[in-house]
C-alpha cells in the first residue's frame, strides 16, 4: 500500500470504470462493421488526417513519456528531461519513410513483410526476434505502468490497476481492430492535451521555477549540472533509441499502410512536432519533488507522487485521466499491431500459407487475447524500473535503423548484411548495456550497425523495387 | 520457447543489487550517474529513519512508512547510510561511492551520436530526394 496516496480508491474504481465502458463503446461501436482483413487490421486503409494525427501522437505518448520522462528527469537532470524530448525526431524521420512506404507497397500489412522482400527470411527472421522482444518489453512497460500509476495515486495494489488496464485495452482492440484503436486514440490525444497543459500551468504556477531551481541547488545539485557526463551520453541515445523503436516497428507500419495516400508524411511530421513539448512538462513536474519534499521510493513513480501532493484531488483526477489515456492508446496499438505482425509473419508466414482471411481474422482475436494475456503475466513481478526496462530494449530496437533506412531508399546492401548489422548491433548494445549503463546501449547498437551497413556501399546496386510490390494481396485479403 | 524468452528476459532485467547492511540494500544502481534507490524491503517497523553521515553528524536523508527513497543528483563521492525502525537502535552502515564517468568518454559519445545522426540526416536527404521508382523500373540507386 503506498502512504502517499490521495486519491480515495472509489473515485480512482469510478475512473477506471467510466473510462473502461467508453473505450470498450467505442470499439465496439467502431469495429460493428470491419467486414475484411484490410478492415480490421489497417482500418480499410483510408484514415484521413485528424485521425492520422491524433493516433500517431497519442500513441508516442506512453505511459514512458508520462511516467518515464519524469523520472529521467528525476535521475539525470536536464539534459534527461531534454533528451528524452528527442524521441520526436523519430515521428519527425519517420515521415518521409512513411510516404515512401504506402507508395512501394500499397498492398502490404507488415514492417515484416518489407524486411523479407527485401533481405530474405534470415533477416527477416532476426527482425522478427528483435521486434517481437521489443513489443513484449513496451507492452510490459505499459502494463506495469498502469499498474504503479494507480498504486502511487490510490493505494490500490499494484496488481489490481496493472490488471484491470490489461484486460480493458485487449478487450476493446479484439473487439475494434485498428478502427477502435485509431478512434480511442483520437479522444485521448485530447484528454492528454489538455490535461498536459493545464499540469504545467499548476505547476508553474503553485512552485514556480524560483523555488524549484534552489531546492535542486541545495538538494540535488548534479540534476542542474549540463555537463553531468551520464546525461550527455545520454541525449543521442535517446534520440537513436525513438529513431530505432519507430524506424522497426509494427505500430508504426501499420500506420503507414492505414493512412489514406498523401496522408503520411504530413501526419507523421505534425504529429513529432506537436509531441515534442510533452516530456519537458512532464519532466518539468519531476523537479518539484525536492521542493515539496517528497519521498520518491520509485523513481518511475515520481510524477504521480507530485501531482497528487501538489494539486490534491483535483491534481490527482487529472494526472490519473492523462495517464490512463495515454497507457491505453499505446497499449491498444501495441497489442494490435504485434498481433498484425504475428498472424501475417509468423501464422500465416510460416505455419499457414495456405489460410483464408476468415481464418486470419479468427486468428488474429486469439493472436490478442493470448498477447494480453502473456503482458499480464510478466507485468506481475515488476522485474525492473520503467526506465531500465525500456531501454534494455534499445540496445535491439537501434540494431534496425541503418538495415530499414537503406534498404527502403537504396538497392544497395543484402539480406547477411542486414542480418550482421543486427545481430552485431544488439550484441554490441547489450554489452554496453552492461558495462557501462543503459544511457548508451541504443546509441552503440545503432553505431555497430552503422558500421556494418556502410558495406552495402562498396557493392553494386542489385534490388529489384518490383520485388516490393510482392506484398500484394490475392482475391481474398492475404499475401502472395 | 515462450518459457526459454520468459526466463532470459527475467534474468537480464533483475534490478541490480549493489550492497547490503542488514536490510537496507541498493536497488537500483546508477552510482556512476550520480542517483540511486535505497530500499529496505524486508524490514520490520512502522516508520523508518534513513540517515546520512555529514560532517556535523548523521542527518536525516527521509523518515516516513516508506520502504524506499531515491536519491539523484550526487557529486563524486563516498556516502554512508544508516537505517533504524521504530526509534530503534540503527542498524549497521552502507557505503555507496558516487563516480560518474569522466567527461572525455561523455564526449565520445556524444560525438559518436552527432556524427551518426548528420550521416542519417544525409542518407535521408539523398534517398528520399527522388520519386519512389515505379514497378519494374530499374532504378540505378
Amino acid at each position: 500500500m503506498n502512504e502517499d496516496a490521495v486519491l480515495p480508491a472509489g473515485i480512482a474504481w469510478a475512473i477506471i470504470g467510466g473510462f473502461s465502458i467508453l473505450w470498450i463503446w467505442v470499439g465496439w461501436w467502431l469495429g460493428r462493421k470491419n467486414d475484411t482483413l484490410d478492415d480490421y487490421m489497417l482500418a480499410g486503409r483510408k484514415v484521413g488526417m485528424g485521425f492520422a494525427v491524433a493516433t500517431a501522437m497519442a500513441t508516442w505518448v506512453t505511459s514512458n513519456t508520462t511516467m518515464t520522462a519524469p523520472q529521467l528527469a528525476y535521475q539525470l537532470g536536464i539534459w534527461g528531461m531534454v533528451g528524452y524530448s528527442l524521441g520526436a525526431v523519430g515521428l519527425l524521420l519517420f515521415a518521409p519513410l512513411a510516404r515512401r512506404i504506402r507508395e512501394m507497397m500499397p498492398e502490404g500489412y507488415t514492417s515484416g513483410d518489407f524486411i523479407r522482400l527485401r533481405y530474405g527470411n534470415t533477416a527477416w527472421r532476426v527482425f522478427l526476434v528483435i521486434s517481437f522482444f521489443y513489443s513484449l518489453g513496451w507492452l510490459i512497460s505499459l502494463g506495469m505502468a498502469g499498474g504503479l500509476l494507480i498504486n502511487a495515486l490510490s493505494g490500490i495494489p499494484y496488481a489490481y490497476g496493472m490488471t484491470v488496464i490489461v484486460v480493458v485495452c485487449t478487450l476493446y482492440t479484439v473487439f475494434g481492430g485498428l478502427k477502435a484503436v485509431i478512434g480511442t486514440d483520437f479522444v485521448q490525444t485530447i484528454l492528454i492535451l489538455v490535461g498536459v497543459i493545464i499540469l504545467a500551468v499548476l505547476v508553474i504556477n503553485q512552485v514556480g521555477f524560483d523555488a524549484i531551481h534552489d531546492s535542486m541547488q541545495a538538494k540535488r545539485p548534479e540534476l542542474l549540472n549540463l555537463l553531468l557526463p551520464a546525461s550527455i551520453m545520454f541525449l543521442f541515445n535517446n534520440l537513436f533509441f525513438g529513431v530505432g523503436e519507430i524506424f522497426h516497428s509494427n505500430v508504426w507500419w501499420s500506420r503507414a499502410f492505414a493512412f489514406a495516400p498523401g496522408v503520411g508524411f504530413r501526419a507523421y511530421a505534425l504529429a513529432g512536432l506537436f509531441w515534442l513539448p510533452i516530456p519537458i512538462v512532464a519532466g518539468l513536474i519531476a523537479f518539484a519533488a525536492p521542493a515539496l519534499g517528497i519521498n520518491v521510493p520509485s523513481p518511475d513513480m515520481v510524477a504521480p507522487l507530485v501531482a497528487g501532493k501538489l494539486f490534491g484531488l483535483t491534481g490527482a483526477i487529472l494526472v490519473f485521466v492523462v495517464v490512463f489515456a495515454a497507457l491505453a492508446s499505446s497499449l491498444d496499438s501495441v497489442l494490435a499491431a504485434t498481433s498484425d505482425l504475428i498472424v501475417k509473419d509468423l501464422y500465416k508466414g510460416h505455419f499457414r500459407k495456405d489460410a483464408s482471411q476468415a481464418e486470419l481474422r479468427k486468428a488474429a482475436v486469439w493472436i490478442i487475447l493470448g498477447l494480453g494475456a502473456l503482458t499480464w503475466a510478466l507485468s506481475v513481478p515488476k522485474m525492473a524500473t520503467l526506465g531500465s526496462l525500456l531501454h534494455f530494449t534499445g540496445a535491439f530496437v537501434a540494431s534496425t535503423i541503418w538495415p530499414i533506412a537503406v534498404g527502403l531508399l537504396y538497392r544497395r546492401g543484402s539480406g547477411a548484411l542486414a542480418t550482421a548489422a543486427m545481430v552485431l548491433g544488439t550484441a554490441s548494445g547489450l554489452y554496453a548495456y552492461f558495462a557501462i549503463g543503459f544511457y548508451v546501449a541504443a546509441l552503440v547498437s545503432a553505431a555497430v550497425s552503422m558500421l556494418v551497413m556502410l558495406l552495402a556501399f562498396t557493392g553494386e546496386p542489385t534490388f529489384d523495387w518490383a520485388t516490393l510490390r510482392g506484398a500484394r494481396q490475392k482475391g481474398h485479403g492475404e499475401n502472395s | 520457447m515462450i518459457i526459454r524468452t520468459v526466463i532470459i528476459l527475467a534474468y537480464f532485467l533483475m534490478p541490480i543489487s549493489a550492497a547490503f547492511a542488514d536490510d537496507l540494500m541498493v536497488a537500483d544502481n546508477g552510482l556512476s550517474a550520480g542517483y540511486a534507490t535505497l530500499a529496505w524491503p524486508d524490514a520490520a517497523g512502522e516508520t523508518f529513519l534513513l540517515e546520512r553521515e555529514a560532517d556535523s553528524g548523521w542527518t536525516a536523508v527521509y523518515d516516513g512508512p516508506d520502504h524506499a527513497t531515491t536519491l539523484s543528483g550526487l557529486h563524486n563521492g563516498t556516502y554512508r547510510f544508516r537505517l533504524s525502525a521504530d526509534d530503534g537502535m540503527p542498524g549497521d552502515v552502507l557505503e555507496i561511492t558516487v563516480a560518474h564517468h569522466p567527461l572525455s568518454r561523455a564526449w565520445m559519445f556524444f560525438g559518436i551520436g552527432a556524427v551518426m545522426f548528420a550521416g542519417l540526416l544525409g542518407l535521408l536527404a539523398a534517398g528520399t530526394r527522388r520519386p519512389v521508382p515505379a514497378s519494374g523500373e530499374d532504378a540505378t540507386r
